[in-house]
């Protein structure tokens, strides 16, 4: 008879087997093995390290460890900056940044001059808002930093309190802080730490534009109603405004698993702002031009009961609806 | 003299820290739930495997490498939920094409437990050897490894 181990290691190997291939590392000190990266990447990254020159390890960790649509396009309409400012023996540096309506790309590096031991450093803290004063203001939604060997570098992504209007802008960007991790990966208590400074930026950045639509598209399954009410694009992100009918209480929102089409061209669905009757359906790629036919299929919705337990609701629910051009 | 400190036990460390890269981050993409994540804890470890390699003493090249790996991967979650309330994270279709049960439940798991669980069963590291890799008593690593197929077993719904 089979055991629940016998079956949950069978399970495990399947999902395991089940992961894409990811891609191979960056190995800095090998330049002929990075020939085994995508020769898009490859370009960029020379084209990123030919104009900023230098910290070169800390750029190859920057560009080389991140993937996805929104990232590459970001890197390729960023506007390179190279600007430094030194605080307490850190050095900054921010080397490109690029804004639409959605959000904002920052590719940051550090480095301690005073090399005084570390295994992380990250500028987490970074926000963003236009020079005068006025508009939205930018705060990190997510990001990464990854250590080298002279530095850290970070990549982050500020998300508008609302959008701001198209157009050049004159930005100031703050770091209020830098955090580095004690050099032991081991130990007892907190192994971050965090050094009060001063690196502001200030500079002229272009902000794409981004398009909302208005949507009245509804489908019912199992006498769970979705109604697309709203759409916004812009280059890095698609947001899809879904509002739910009643579906059951759960302790954390519900989880939309699914995918969308653009004009037949599949595009992965993320992450949801979720609540008991509104969503908003993140896309994982963003488009310069939403006009097309949109097909968003959600398959079921996933939440956690109030005892602890799994809720699927099964679909699934097809959202059709076309976006004209302008 | 411990000839183990002054002789190199692997032939060709960057060869064998290259050969590990791929189950390094597919263990990640399980532990962390997410394979962008995954990708770039396994990146940052391997650059940090390879600052290092006068460190490495011999032995199993790919425990290393896993070591180094997950305690940075282990850490970043850490730090990340002291930062910010991220998003969650997507649901990836080549989960819910393969194990979607499976894959939603090891969500609900703490980040650890799936460390001690994915390297239990996949690799078949005893719980020594995973307590050495996580830093942890094997004490604790048989406690999360009990927990956890306990809150599985009653996630998937599997009889006793």
């Amino acid at each position: 008879m089979t055991t629940f181990d016998d079956r949950l290691a069978a399970q495990l190997r399947a999902l395991d087997a089940a992961i894409p291939e990811l891609a191979l590392p960056v190995i800095p000190a090998a330049p002929s093995r990075v020939r085994r990266f995508p020769v898009r990447r490859l370009a960029l990254l020379a084209a990123v390290l030919a104009i900023l020159g230098g910290a070169t390890t800390s750029l190859l960790m920057l560009h080389g460890s991140f993937g996805g649509d929104a990232y590459q396009y970001a890197w390729k309409h960023a506007t390179m900056l190279g600007l430094a400012k030194t605080d307490q023996g850190y050095a900054v540096t921010l080397e490109a940044a690029y804004a639409d309506a959605s959000q904002m790309m920052l590719a940051v590096s550090v480095v301690d001059f005073w090399n005084r031991g570390w295994t992380q450093l990250d500028t987490s803290g970074a926000a963003a808002r236009f020079a005068d004063g006025s508009g939205p203001t930018w705060r990190m939604t997510s990001g990464g930093s990854a250590p080298a060997s002279t530095g850290a570098a970070n990549t982050v992504w500020l998300a508008a309190s609302a959008p701001p209007v198209p157009g050049v802008h004159a930005f100031t960007v703050t770091v209020p802080a830098i955090r580095y991790r004690d050099p032991e990966p081991v130990g007892a208590g907190d192994p971050w730490h965090e050094v009060l400074g001063s690196w502001a930026f200030t500079f002229d950045l272009p902000v794409l534009g981004g398009r909302r639509v208005y949507l009245d598209s509804a489908t019912s399954v199992n006498g769970v109603t979705a109604t697309a009410v709203g759409l916004f694009s812009t280059p890095t992100v698609v947001k899809v405004d879904v509002r739910w009918s009643d579906r059951g209480p759960t302790t954390n929102g519900w989880s939309s698993l699914g995918t969308a089409f653009h004009d037949g061209r599949e595009v992965p669905m993320g992450g949801g702002v979720t609540a008991a009757a509104a969503e908003t359906l993140s896309l994982l790629a963003g488009t310069e031009d939403p006009s097309g036919h949109w097909k968003v299929v959600i398959n079921e919705v996933v939440g956690t009961s109030p005892d602890g337990g799994l809720v699927r609701l099964g679909g699934p629910w097809v959202l059709e609806f076309d976006v004209p051009r302008r | 003299m411990d000839i183990t400190q002054t002789v190199p036990l692997v032939a060709d460390l960057d060869a064998e820290l290259m050969a590990a890269y791929q189950p390094l981050a597919r263990r990640l993409a399980l532990i962390l739930h997410d394979t962008d994540d995954a990708q770039d804890m396994a990146q940052a470890a391997f650059a940090r495997a390879l600052e290092r390699r006068h460190r490495f003493r011999g032995g199993d090249a790919r425990a290393w490498l896993y070591t180094i790996g997950i305690r940075l991967a282990l850490n970043e979650v850490r730090r990340r939920r002291r930062l910010v309330a991220l998003d969650r994270a997507p649901e990836p279709e080549w989960a819910m094409a393969s194990q979607p049960d499976l894959w939603v439940a090891l969500g609900e798991l703490d980040p650890q437990h799936r460390a001690a669980l994915v390297l239990s069963t996949l690799d078949g590291y005893t719980h020594a050897e995973i307590a050495a890799m996580l830093g942890v008593r094997e004490g604790t690593v048989s406690s999360w490894l009990s927990r956890s197929k306990e809150r599985l077993r009653t996630i998937l719904g599997d009889e006793r």
